[in-house]
């Protein structure tokens, strides 16, 4: 792998795990949601996600079998573009 | 949409007992407007790209977001025949509770549709599940003629507990912001899930009250994965997954032409408008310039139009409160706004549009900027023998509206605009 591929990987992966913390903190304070029950909730959405990606092969990205009754994938915003990146 | 079709694809393979549903939570076609505030031809070439992509590569429900209500109401207003035509089959998996139609030429999208999956929870003994997804949208785009946006959280406690009789889960696809998003939730009982697209790159779910909130990342980087799980007793519990489509997904090759065709599509279609348009001004320059023909050369046919320049010769007072005027001006803005040109607009920035479905040059309006000719007529015979009877124009009214429309000119005034071209 050269030099500025493995930049770019490295770029979008920081990009990423940057978007992932803010995105897993900033919602809760435009909820109204006290304090108390913020953290709450906080916690409680830590418990039922997680982020799949970034160097593990695509068998691997699609999870354990781990006896889901029936799944719905979502995508959106993609603003009439087919292409990766909107 | 080619690393997304390879994931679900993949998917599928390895969870083959495992039903899926696909969704998507709005904001999935394009919106570039023009100056007067219509859809631009390149963002009608993208969506329909979009459509159709949708139908082949299933989406079982789309979101109308406010975005998305221009190309939507365009096929709508189409009626039947756009619902019946085979690329268009998405118009029935499409859902909107806030988005009314206020014409009878074009139906509202449905408020939900109800899906059926066959769960492999052992609680559901083989009976199909109905999942209800009700659509919902914000105001953060004006909405085309014919159509207008309702409350969303109003619209939810209507269309919720009709689908809640209709179904076991109730999904509400939504592209709102945090504040309606949030009253949403709290104040309308039996929502099992909402997936809002709100525009971030990634926001971690959460949960307010019984209902589940998930977040769909932007554009086709990220994809979510909502996993629904029964216990020995029946009840529901989510898990979120959120999967990076990065290169190492990779393209379904399928999918992939699909793209390539679309983006061809779309850049051809700019390219072949800004070519068209440079001809036009080329083929235009001399009679609108009032050049003389090099020897040996003639002007091109021009439809019995002869330009301002030939009515300055006996009307020159005339002519120099046309000259000043913004009517002698109007096709500089079609070279400022190049990426947004199309026939239709030479019908009123420029004389003598003989077919705005034409891109034949012959058929293309022959004088550039809104000359004496577009409202006085082909000055030909005048010219050639002078006298009254040319020129009257009975209902000037009508004449102006033409291209004064409260859509392109919203705060024209006919009296006011009289005043400063009269002649």
């Amino acid at each position: 792998m050269n030099n500025r591929l493995m930049s770019k990987r490295i770029k979008t992966a920081a990009l990423f795990m940057a978007a992932v913390f803010l995105g897993s903190y900033l919602p809760w304070q435009r909820t109204g949601a006290s304090a108390a029950e913020g953290q709450a909730q906080q916690a409680e959405a830590q418990r039922r996600f997680e982020v799949v990606g970034l160097g593990t092969p695509l068998k691997e990205r699609t999870g354990k079998d781990d006896g889901a009754s029936f799944v719905v994938h979502f995508v959106g915003d993609i603003h009439g573009s087919l292409e990766p990146c909107g | 949409m080619a690393r997304r079709v390879n994931y679900t694809n993949a998917f599928k393979e390895k969870f083959k007992d495992t039903p899926s549903l696909l969704v998507d939570t709005g904001y999935f076609l394009a919106d570039e407007r023009t100056t007067h505030g219509g859809l631009r031809f390149d963002s009608v070439i993208r969506s329909d790209r979009v459509f159709r992509a949708y139908e082949q590569f299933p989406v079982d429900v789309a979101n109308v977001s406010a975005y998305d209500a221009p190309f939507v109401s365009h096929l709508l207003s189409k009626g039947e025949a756009a619902a019946k035509d085979k690329q268009y089959a998405m118009l029935g998996r499409i859902v909107s509770a806030n988005i009314l139609s206020d014409s009878k030429g074009a139906p509202s999208p449905p408020p939900f549709v109800v899906r059926e999956v066959v769960e492999r929870s052992k609680a559901r003994q083989g009976k199909p599940t109905r999942v209800a997804f009700v659509g919902l949208a914000s105001p953060e785009a004006n909405l085309p003629p014919g159509f207008k946006l309702i409350d969303p959280v109003e619209a939810a406690k209507r269309a919720v507990p009709q689908a809640r009789q209709r179904a076991d889960i109730v999904i509400v696809l939504a592209h709102l912001q945090t504040t309606p998003l949030v009253r949403v939730a709290r104040e309308v009982p039996g929502i099992d899930v909402i997936i809002n697209g709100s525009g971030d790159i990634f926001r971690a779910p959460m949960k307010l009250g019984e209902t589940f909130i998930a977040f769909t990342p932007l554009e086709m980087r990220t994809m979510g994965e909502l996993r629904f799980y029964r216990d020995a007793q029946g009840k529901l519990s989510v898990w979120d997954r959120y999967i990076s489509l990065d290169e190492e997904v990779g393209d379904n090759p399928e999918a992939l032409k699909v793209v390539e065709a679309a983006r061809e599509a779309e850049t051809g279609a700019r390219d072949a408008a800004k070519l068209l348009l440079d001809e036009w001004l080329a083929h235009t320059r001399p009679l609108t310039m009032g050049l003389k023909p090099r020897p040996g050369q003639e002007h091109p046919p021009a439809g019995g139009y002869v330009s301002s320049g030939a009515c300055a010769q006996c009307h020159m007072q005339e002519y120099t409160v046309w000259a000043n005027s913004g009517h002698a001006r109007t096709s500089d803005q079609l070279v400022v706004k190049k990426h947004e040109f199309e026939v239709s607009c030479l019908a009123c920035h420029a004389t003598g549009l003989q077919k705005t479905g034409s891109a034949a040059m012959s058929d293309l309006a022959k004088i550039q900027n809104v000359a004496c000719e577009q409202c006085h007529g082909p000055g030909a015979d005048h010219v050639a023998k002078p006298g009254k009877g040319y020129g009257q124009i009975p209902d000037a009214q009508a004449s102006c509206s033409a291209c004064h429309t409260p859509q392109t000119s919203p705060s024209f005034d006919l009296k006011a605009a009289w005043e400063k071209i009269k002649h």
